[in-house]
């Protein structure tokens, strides 16, 4: 354990997870999506007995939209922080190799990923409290594939971090989210279009590149089944996503220059 | 004992990838030996940082190598034998003095009981005793280049290398560091250090290497580097006479004159030979003397390190 704890990697992924822990930024954020959930009630008081529902889906909806944020910010500034600090420097000195920092920096990123999606959790739960008498465990699984999907949009930010401009990688991974999230409309689109080209592109996309996958707040909010494969596919699909972003920006933070 | 060892080092950079190359370091040899204090001189965008960042792999040279310890600077046994304190270092601001001590130690393989007594210590060393629960946040200029000296020692490394270890420390900070630099010489330690403070290096360093734009000018030990030889003599002469100062404007000398006396600075000339130029100047004294005037004072000067790195430095053109 102790070997655990002294292991250069861990030690990055820590001081990562300090440094997220005193960002304002973060904070603030995490307070509007507190704000957001506590709203659900007022806006489930008017719907038509649709409280709990309500509250449910913006509660789910704000946890993955925090989370998002997050992870996003967290990417493409973790890495350009430290370059444009030089505080890589002194780190660099260590007998530490790049992969071990970049590898230190994403375990950073996803305990601090972890930490906002129970915390938030705990909150909805809470909330939710005021209206139901008993825990609805049903929302874990959604709340799992929430977690899951930020990682990889995490390891996406990093993946753009690793080669461009905090603005850049941050307008590349909000942007590639995005995609991710319209894959099947994308895939309607292609289906019905006459453009050949855009039929097996957007049908291609969609087969290899599909957020949607990690989306199971309508099942859970209206209470449907939700089957094995409906979580351990994604669950599946994500470790290779974040396997194939990490891989890739390992390779790329190795070999080039810090100035 | 090779410490380190750079041979032909070059490097291009790009400041955009629509820009052309430009080489910011050039073919660059020279050699650290154990337990000497290196010198790496040079004005602003010499190339010292350069070769500092390349030693630790933070960028890659175009062609050339380097050898710390005799192995490749990536190597991970030779980086924990190494200290390093970069250029107006910033640090985690979040942490306090231990906090921060206790993560560069910890990346540095060093275990809690070694890092509990180790921290105190090096504190202490560089001046900074009963700041270990101090967040960096609060820290002056000055105070977090002495916690970065701390972390570039905390493990007891055989080489210590310090890019501008002096900038932002008032006169009796930089004198504690030369005196730290002084003392783990003393342990045995090889430092290598880059400055453009030539009072510093003039005090402390067995050998330097003068930089500039990315060349190497220079490499050696100082006395290698200044000449022994009397450059120029100055001269204070009171009551000079009329014929006394006639005299002396026709000689090759900048005059200060006063009422009350005359101040000369005699240049030794490029091709003149030590012997020609000692004879110029006592047949100078002793005419002046004839003549009745008294010589207050006589002072030979030699070169000073200032004057080898104007000399040098001068010889290319233009400074970025």
């Amino acid at each position: 354990m102790n070997f655990i704890h002294r292991h250069p990697v861990f030690m990055i992924a820590h001081n990562a997870y300090l440094e997220a822990r005193h960002s304002k930024v973060l904070h603030i954020a995490g307070l509007f999506a507190a704000l957001l959930i506590l709203f659900s009630l007022f806006l489930g008081e008017v719907s038509l007995f649709q409280n709990e529902k309500i509250v449910k889906d913006i509660g789910l909806a704000s946890i993955s939209l925090l989370g998002v944020f997050i992870a996003i910010y967290l990417g493409v500034n973790s890495l350009y922080q430290d370059l444009e600090k030089r505080t890589i420097y002194t780190i660099m000195a260590k007998p530490i190799g790049r992969r071990e920092v970049l590898i230190g920096k994403f375990l950073g990123m996803a305990f601090v990923l972890f930490a906002v999606v129970v915390m938030m959790t705990v909150y909805l739960y809470l909330v939710t409290a005021f209206l139901e008498s008993s825990i609805d465990w049903s929302l874990l699984p959604a709340i799992g594939l929430i977690f899951m999907e930020l990682l990889v949009v995490a390891a996406m930010s990093v993946f753009f971090s690793s080669f461009s401009s905090p603005f850049l990688s941050a307008f590349f991974s909000a942007g590639l989210f995005l995609i991710g999230r319209v894959s099947r409309e994308l895939a309607d689109f292609g289906e019905r279009s006459k453009n050949i080209v855009f039929k097996y592109f957007a049908t291609g996309v969609q087969k290899v590149y599909d957020l949607d996958s990690f989306d199971l707040r309508a099942v859970v909010v209206h209470k449907l089944p939700v089957y094995a494969e409906d979580f351990w596919y994604p669950v599946l699909y994500g470790f290779l996503m974040i396997f194939f972003f990490v891989l890739i920006s390992n390779e790329l933070f190795a070999r080039r220059d810090f100035k | 004992m090779t410490v380190i060892e750079v041979n032909e080092l070059s490097k291009d950079y790009r400041q955009h990838f629509w820009t052309p190359l430009r080489r910011v370091l050039d073919r660059v040899t020279f050699s650290v030996q154990e337990s000497e204090i290196f010198g790496f001189l040079g004005p602003n965008g010499a190339g010292k940082s350069t070769t500092i960042k390349i030693l630790f792999e933070i960028i890659f040279p175009t062609s050339g190598s380097a050898k710390i310890f005799g192995k490749d600077v990536g190597d991970k046994d030779v980086k924990a034998k190494i200290g390093f304190l970069p250029e107006n270092p910033y640090f985690y601001d979040y942490l306090s003095a231990t906090q921060f001590l206790n993560f560069h130690g910890g990346l540095m393989g060093m275990d809690h009981q070694t890092l509990k007594r180790r921290v105190p210590e090096v504190l202490e060393l560089v001046g900074m005793k009963g700041t270990e629960r101090m967040y960096l946040r609060s820290f002056s200029k000055g105070m977090l280049q002495r916690v970065g000296l701390a972390q570039a020692i905390i493990h007891d490394p055989d080489l210590i290398i310090l890019d501008e270890p002096m900038t932002g420390l008032d006169p009796l900070g930089r004198r504690e560091v030369r005196d730290l630099m002084l003392h783990l010489k003393s342990k045995g330690k090889t430092i290598f250090f880059s400055t453009h403070i030539l009072s510093d290096v003039e005090s402390i360093c067995h050998r330097v290497a003068i930089l500039n734009k990315g060349k190497l000018l220079s490499c050696g030990s100082l006395d290698e580097l200044i000449s022994v030889d009397v450059k120029s003599v100055d001269m204070v002469w009171l009551q000079p006479n009329s014929e006394f100062r006639e005299r002396a404007q026709r000689i090759d000398a900048n005059l200060i004159a006063s009422p009350e006396s005359l101040f000369m600075k005699i240049e030794r000339g490029i091709s003149e030979s030590k012997a020609d130029f000692d004879f110029r100047i006592q047949g100078f004294v002793q005419d002046g003397l004839q003549k009745g005037v008294k010589l207050q004072s006589l002072s030979p000067r030699k070169e000073s390190l200032e004057d080898v790195f104007v000399r040098q430095v001068g010889r290319l053109e233009t400074r970025v």
